[in-house]
Formats: C-alpha cells, sequence, structure tokens
C-alpha cells in the first residue's frame, strides 16, 4: 500500500517540468542533513 | 579479419549510452563539476547549522556565541547535565549494596558492642516515630549502619565518642518529620547550589487533599509538581523562574506526589517547603 503511494506520488512529481529543479535541491538538502549528523556524531564522539 | 568487439548496437558498460526517456519521465541533467560543487555547499551549510546551532544546542559548545544569544547553549548544558547526573545515578546505585555490605561487614569485625548500641539506637528511633506519627522504617538499617563505620576502626580508644557521633548521626535525619510551623505538618528546607534539583514527596491516598506552600526565599526556581508511582504518573503544574508558590494538592491516585526543583539561577537557592493535610508521609531526601 504503502509502497504503491509512493511509486504514484513520485510518478506524478517526475511528469512535472520542475522536476528537474526540486530533485537537484532535494538532493542537496539530504547531503545538507547528512554532513550536519556526521557531524554530530564525531564531535559526539569526541566529546564523550 | 573482424572484431567482434565492434558491434555498434552493443556498446561497452562504461561508454555512455543514449538515454532512452520513457514518456512523461526525464532525466536530471547534472554535471561533474555542478555535483562537486553542491556537494561542498551543502558540506558548508551543514557545518554552519552545526556550529551555529546543533553543537550548542546538543552539548553546549559554542564557538561563535551565537547559541549563548538564542538560549541553545543554555539547553545544552542542560541536556550534558542531566546526562551525567543519570550516569551518577547509574554508578551510585551499582557501588551502593557493596559498600553498604563492606560497611556492615567492617562494623562486625571491628565492635560488636557497637551493634548492640545500634539495635538500642534503633529502638529509639521506633520508640520517638511512634511519638512524632511517621512510620518506623523511615531510617534505613543500612543508613544508620554507614556511618557507624567510620568510627568503628578507632573505637578502641575512647568508646564512648564515636558511639555518641553514631547517635548524633543517626538522629539528624529525623527533625524533618517534627513540625516547625502550627498549621502545618512538616517543614523542610534544602539549600540547592547552582543547576542543582531536589525531588520531595507527599506519600498520599486517592482524593485525599494536601496544603502547600514553598517559597525560594527571595529567589527564583523551577518547578514540576507531578505524581508517580504503581506505573502511573501524573503532571499538576510545572513552571520555570518561580519565587514561591501555595495552594493544594489533590492526589490523583495513591502513591507519592511532590515536587521536583531545580535551581537554574548563578547563585544558591534555599527552598522551603511547609506541607499540612491529609498525606501520610513527606519524602525527602
Amino acid at each position: 500500500m504503502a509502497l504503491a503511494l509512493i511509486l504514484t506520488a513520485m510518478t506524478q512529481w517526475r511528469a512535472r517540468p520542475a522536476f528537474a529543479r526540486q530533485a537537484y535541491a532535494a538532493n542537496v538538502l539530504m547531503l545538507v542533513a547528512g554532513f550536519a549528523m556526521m557531524g554530530l556524531q564525531i564531535t559526539g564522539y569526541f566529546v564523550a | 579479419m573482424t572484431n567482434r568487439f565492434e558491434t555498434p548496437k552493443a556498446p561497452l558498460r562504461a561508454e555512455p549510452r543514449p538515454y532512452v526517456a520513457t514518456p512523461n519521465v526525464q532525466s536530471v541533467p547534472a554535471t561533474a563539476a555542478g555535483l562537486i560543487r553542491s556537494t561542498l555547499v551543502a558540506a558548508g551549510a551543514a557545518g554552519v547549522i552545526l556550529v551555529l546551532f546543533w553543537l550548542p544546542a546538543e552539548y553546549g559548545i559554542d564557538p561563535t556565541g551565537v547559541g549563548h544569544l538564542t538560549g541553545l547553549t543554555e539547553m545544552g548544558d542542560i541536556k550534558q547535565q542531566l546526562a551525567a547526573e543519570a550516569e551518577a545515578d547509574a554508578q551510585a546505585a551499582a557501588a551502593e549494596p557493596v559498600v553498604a555490605g563492606a560497611a556492615v561487614l567492617a562494623t562486625v569485625d571491628a565492635a560488636p558492642e557497637i551493634l548492640a548500641r545500634l539495635d538500642w539506637i534503633d529502638a529509639q528511633l521506633a520508640a520517638i516515630s511512634a511519638v512524632v506519627g511517621a512510620p518506623p522504617g523511615l531510617t534505613d538499617p543500612v543508613a544508620v549502619a554507614a556511618p557507624a563505620a567510620e568510627p568503628a576502626p578507632e573505637a578502641a580508644a575512647p568508646a564512648s565518642d564515636p558511639v555518641e557521633a553514631a547517635v548524633a548521626e543517626a538522629a539528624a535525619p529525623e527533625p524533618t518529620a517534627v513540625p516547625a510551623t502550627p498549621g502545618w505538618r512538616d517543614e523542610v528546607s534544602y539549600t540547592l547550589n547552582p543547576g542543582e534539583g531536589i525531588e520531595v514527596k507527599l506519600a498520599m491516598e486517592e482524593g485525599k487533599t494536601a496544603r502547600f506552600f514553598w517559597t525560594a526565599s527571595g529567589s527564583v526556581v523551577n518547578f514540576d509538581l507531578h505524581g508517580d508511582g504503581s506505573g502511573q504518573n501524573i503532571r499538576y503544574e510545572q513552571g520555570r523562574a518561580v519565587p514561591e508558590a501555595a495552594g493544594s494538592l489533590t492526589a490523583a491516585f495513591t502513591r507519592n506526589h511532590g515536587w521536583f526543583w531545580r535551581n537554574r539561577t548563578e547563585a544558591p537557592v534555599t527552598v522551603t517547603l511547609r506541607a499540612g493535610g491529609d498525606y501520610s508521609e513527606l519524602k525527602a531526601p
């Protein structure tokens, strides 16, 4: 069920003209989050 | 001689293949340089977020001062403090049985007469408790044995002094149960250093009401008036930077209901609680 909903939503998103820009931005956001969490964990390792 | 690799229909894996777009589906154009730049930008943004907001809020690390301005450093400091306290509690819980056992053993080895004296003290305490109205067992026998263990090694010298000390120390917790002000059953007072917290509970039955008044003696404290026990929890009231409060507390269930105070100021604060009404016991550390 969940996968079907996600597939539908993703397909519709990909059909939109702004998809390329949004997808790129979303990827950059994921990178930001990933780097931030990585930094947090590394800091936590050195603090403890 | 034919080269079998020169078949134009099947390109090698690494070669760029013409992208066959399915209808309605687009590819995302990206160049290598653009991707590297985006990655660096993302790493930079992550670093900024981390240093300005996340590290202050999580660890109280605030190299820029922004965390102090936004109050996030305080949050991080509190988190670190709570973590340290939890760890200290865990360690104390782990160490306690061993220490208590050692103390009792030392007492047995060093001075059997002190044990006899302790029995006598226990009896006295029970008698005092009966008069005062507090249930016996308020003073844990182990807690009584612990202070006695220190003077025990020098018990061979003046025998009366350590025993007297033990009596004084054992009797010390008792005054909390003595009504200090007319109209109130109990009055307790604590001085909290900056960052310190304390919990005082009233053992109450469901539906019973107790009156209370507490004051931070001119300063302010954060408080959390709550109840817990038997797997139940309730939060009556919370407050930050409150100078004093008075009112009545109706127990939502039978168990312990009371206050947690924490001093978030820079200076020591004395918290005084007076309680009266329908409760069976004031449980204070």
